[in-house]
């Protein structure tokens, strides 16, 4: 059983371009600048703060919110968290300048993985943790100035904090409260980086904001905190993540993020995470869509040992909408528990989810959901849709949704399918030459491409690769 | 049988029913009523069937050919002295006592009944089930074991309903086996009054190429939760399983419906409708859990709600948990309104809008209402949703 389990780890890590020994070596290598050492207490929390210089409410907000999460319970729903030990977490690491591991010293795999997935040269080195660097750092200085004229803020929330205090102080935690979850707690006792954006009032930025550009911030990306603040009438397209995978000698990941969608505004937020076999991914997402605004989440997730992601979207003004489109694909020792919270607070809203899952190699998905209509929700409308793919015998799904109506002038459709690869499809590829393995690939691809359209170009080839790159080898 | 202690009980967890709290009804709280009644109170002359109206007391009448085929129908004290054998089968096998509700009932129960059909045997006729709780009397804490034997065929109509008013509970455990080839159709008319707050566990396996069929009509005025878990255990077992339910007043009524695939081949479907009225609540918690290893198998299910009130609150949960790729599942949930263009069709035709809504909300639980095949049961539940939609519109 137990040599089982080392083979198992040994193959995840293998997948995911990180062996034994590079897990190891990471550690050895990583010199913090500066660090509060494992564990937390109120003496952590007090030199994050001090370490930030930051302000006296903010400091308040983290003391309370740790106090907060002494006396939250763990909830006691969905994956276990059990072999989690928070004692033994770094709470604040601030990373070292330029001591970054010798790019000489990166396994192969993990360079091959990059090579098959055709990640950017430049980029392959912040993955593998040997830069801190990102040579678009000119670009992102050209945005700036662009965004600059137009009134847009667009940085890291540590810096929001010393520069928009006014607008962190207002927005930060009145979405996620603090008591929202253990996790929400903890992140807020202790976040560190995340981006914080500001749209001012009818301001439409036509190309997508990528977080890529905010390289050396998410270095310390552990218990990031984001911020997104849509104002009247503007408009915009934020992505962060990348398809390829990201190793991190982190084990628990637990970033709250908040977006902010006033009267007629829009915001579309796109995520895509593929975190390596050792990480915990817990987080909170929720939105506010105000009169006649727009909020959409598109959000893929790969990897990790346990994911947990559940982003809303409350619906709070007339006219509201609110989507959800996400992917997820489970491979061996991967569970993703992921879904949606739509929230109908006002008349005539109306949301959607659609969910795509793809378990394979013992894998496991959940579709984890809410939808509810409160009692001023008349003539608003939801529409769900699950769809899961169980592409082998060791691999399972879970689609668990709750809908809850408190008013009889609505109306809710709720759809859902699991099964395997179509073996009509399957015949009806082979009989035309294509190899099963192939014609796998084909059925899958043709799956998620409702999801990858959406995706902004480079993301949508990246993540085309990646799926094959992780059916590969699925199937016969 | 393991023994049960006062102390085990109390140390079992709740059921578990999503979305609906419960825990303050007292269905803990059991104090088995020990009256009984002097005559029929809901079995008519030429019923095939048994009364259950209180303690032991039990009037029936069953056809000869029946009694002569070896078919039983008896009250369950007397059944566990008769017939140990048969009853040992099911009694506390089929609905295992994992919860502290089932614990309760398992302990207390003073009555109960057994069902059984002999390997071979086909009953043309419904077999009629009145289940009388006497309010007045206390709580009626009852165990019905049924057991249908290798090819036999029946249809069991049974009727639960309170005959004297009083604040009181009901907790009812209803075991079925359908052993392999047994084709077997349950029909539940459920009509507990508003004093009354209710516990209703019923369970069935299902063996190779065996059906078991449910066909619900739960009416109660008062509080009930009410599970119904079908394990399609034998290869090739079926069932469909249809639950209408109407909730009014400012009652709650939790559904959990669950069907396991658990042998190859087994197909299981869940149809549930429901109609909300005034500031009532009505769960659905649809469940279909197909085990790893049943290869093969079919779960589907489809859960609408109909809300008929502002005030009102409705959930439609449907849960599907997979271990096993070889599989098609699939479920669908909706919650809406009376359909308007319906309606305007309707009373383009010259109806008035009262009687064009009241048709509207029939046609929507009318396909698990044809399934009765009772005419009086069916007559009934008619009453029923006629009795609960005037109290709709005397208290808008």
């Amino acid at each position: 059983m137990e040599i089982d389990r080392q083979e198992d780890l040994q193959r995840t890590r293998a997948a995911i371009g990180a062996d034994e020994e590079y897990a190891h070596g990471f550690h050895d290598d990583y010199q913090a600048v500066y660090s509060t050492g494992q564990g937390l207490n109120e003496e952590v929390i007090r030199k994050i703060s001090a370490k930030k210089n930051e302000p006296g409410w903010m400091l308040d907000f983290r003391l309370q919110s740790y106090q907060a999460y002494l006396k939250m319970p763990m909830q006691d729903w969905g994956p276990d968290l059990s072999d989690l030990n928070f004692d033994e977490i770094y709470y604040y690491n601030k990373p070292t300048n330029g001591k970054y591991r010798d790019w000489n010293d990166v396994p192969q795999e993990l360079k091959d993985t990059f090579e098959r997935l055709g990640v950017p040269e430049a980029e392959r080195k912040w993955l593998a943790g040997s830069s801190a660097q990102y040579e678009s750092e000119v670009i992102y200085h050209r945005m700036k100035e662009e965004f600059e004229k137009t009134g847009i803020v667009f940085t890291d929330t540590d810096t929001a904090v010393q520069e928009y205090p006014e607008l962190v102080r207002e927005y930060l935690g009145s979405l996620v409260k603090p008591t929202n979850n253990k996790l929400a707690a903890l992140n807020s006792a202790v976040w560190s980086g995340g981006t914080f954006i500001y749209v001012p009032k009818g301001v439409h930025v036509t190309t997508p904001i990528q977080s890529y550009f905010r390289i050396n911030t998410a270095q310390e990306g552990q218990f990031e905190r984001t911020l997104i603040i849509v104002d009247e009438g503007a408009h915009v397209d934020y992505v962060e993540g990348c398809s390829a995978p990201m190793y991190s000698q982190d084990s628990l990941h637990a970033a709250v993020v908040e977006v902010i969608v006033k009267k007629d505004g829009y915001c579309r937020y796109t995520t895509i995470q593929n975190w390596s076999n050792n990480v915990y991914s817990l987080e909170t997402k929720r939105s506010a869509a105000a009169e006649n605004a727009t909020m959409e989440w598109v959000d893929g997730n790969f990897g990790s040992k346990t994911t947990m992601k559940y982003p809303s979207v409350y619906l709070n003004g007339q006219g509201a909408r609110g989507t959800m489109l996400s992917i997820a694909v489970a491979g061996k020792g991967v569970n993703l528990d992921s879904g949606a919270k739509m929230i109908h607070n006002a008349p005539n809203t109306s949301s959607s989810i659609v969910s795509k899952s793809i378990a394979h190699d013992g894998g496991s998905t959940d579709y984890r959901g809410t939808v509810k209509f409160g009692r001023d929700s008349a003539g608003s409308f939801a529409h769900v849709e699950c769809d899961t793919i169980l592409v082998d015998d060791q691999s399972s799904a879970d689609t668990i949704p709750y809908n809850t109506v408190l008013n009889g002038n609505v109306s809710m459709e709720h759809e859902a399918k699991v099964s395997k690869v179509s073996e009509d499809q399957l015949y009806y590829l082979m009989s035309r030459g294509i190899s099963a393995e192939k014609a796998t690939e084909m059925i899958v691809m043709g799956f998620v491409e409702p999801f990858t359209k959406e995706l902004p170009m480079e993301y949508a080839v990246e993540l085309n690769r990646l799926m094959k790159f992780e059916m590969n080898g699925s199937v016969g | 049988m393991k023994e049960l202690t006062r102390q085990i009980t109390e140390e079992l967890p709740l059921p578990d029913f999503p979305k609906v709290r419960f825990q303050h009804w007292g269905l803990t709280d059991l104090v088995p009523g020990q009256g009984q009644a002097e005559q029929p109170l809901m079995a008519q002359p030429g019923d095939a069937g048994v009364e259950l109206a209180g303690l032991n007391q039990t009037y029936y009448d069953l056809p000869e050919d029946l009694v002569e085929a070896g078919v039983l129908l008896l009250p369950l004290k007397q059944a566990k002295q008769d017939y140990p054998d048969l009853v040992e089968q099911v009694y506390d096998r089929v609905a295992e006592t994992k919860d502290r509700l089932t614990a309760e009932n398992l302990q207390s129960a003073n009555t109960g009944l057994f069902v059984y059909l002999p390997a071979g045997v086909t009953v043309t006729e419904n077999l009629n089930l009145f289940l009388v709780h006497l309010g007045a009397d206390g709580d009626l804490v009852g165990r019905l074991v049924i057991y249908a034997d290798q090819n036999s065929q029946a249809r069991i109509v049974s009727q639960l309903e309170t005959a004297t008013a009083g604040i009181s509970n009901v907790s009812l455990v209803i075991e079925v086996l359908a052993a392999a080839g047994a084709k077997l159709t349950m029909v539940n008319f459920d009509h507990l009054d508003q004093e009354t707050t209710g516990f209703i566990n019923r369970q069935a396996v299902v063996g190779n190429q065996a059906e078991v069929n449910w066909v619900n009509a739960a009416f109660n005025d008062g509080n009930v939760i009410s599970q119904l878990t079908t394990k399609l255990v034998g290869e090739g077992a079926k069932s469909e399983t249809e639950v209408a339910a109407f909730t009014s007043g400012k009652q709650v009524q939790g559904f959990n419906t669950e069907i396991q695939n658990i042998g190859r081949h087994t197909v299981g479907h869940i149809f549930q409708r429901g109609v909300i009225l005034n500031s009532s609540s009505l769960i659905f918690n649809g469940m279909g859990r197909i085990i790893k290893g049943a290869k093969g198998s079919d779960a589907q299910q489809e859960s609408r709600v109909l809300m008929l009130s502002k005030c009102a609150r409705g959930e439609a949960n449907p849960l599907l948990l997979i271990d096993e790729s070889d599989v098609t599942a699939g479920h669908a949930a909706s919650v809406g309104q009376v359909d308007d263009q319906q309606l305007y069709y309707l009373m383009s035709r010259g109806l008035t809008e009262q009687v064009a809504r009241r048709l509207v909300v029939r046609g929507f639980v009318g396909e698990i209402l044809a399934k009765i095949h009772d005419q009086k049961v069916e007559n009934q539940v008619v009453a029923a949703i006629e009795r609960k939609l005037n109290n709709e519109n005397g208290t808008r």
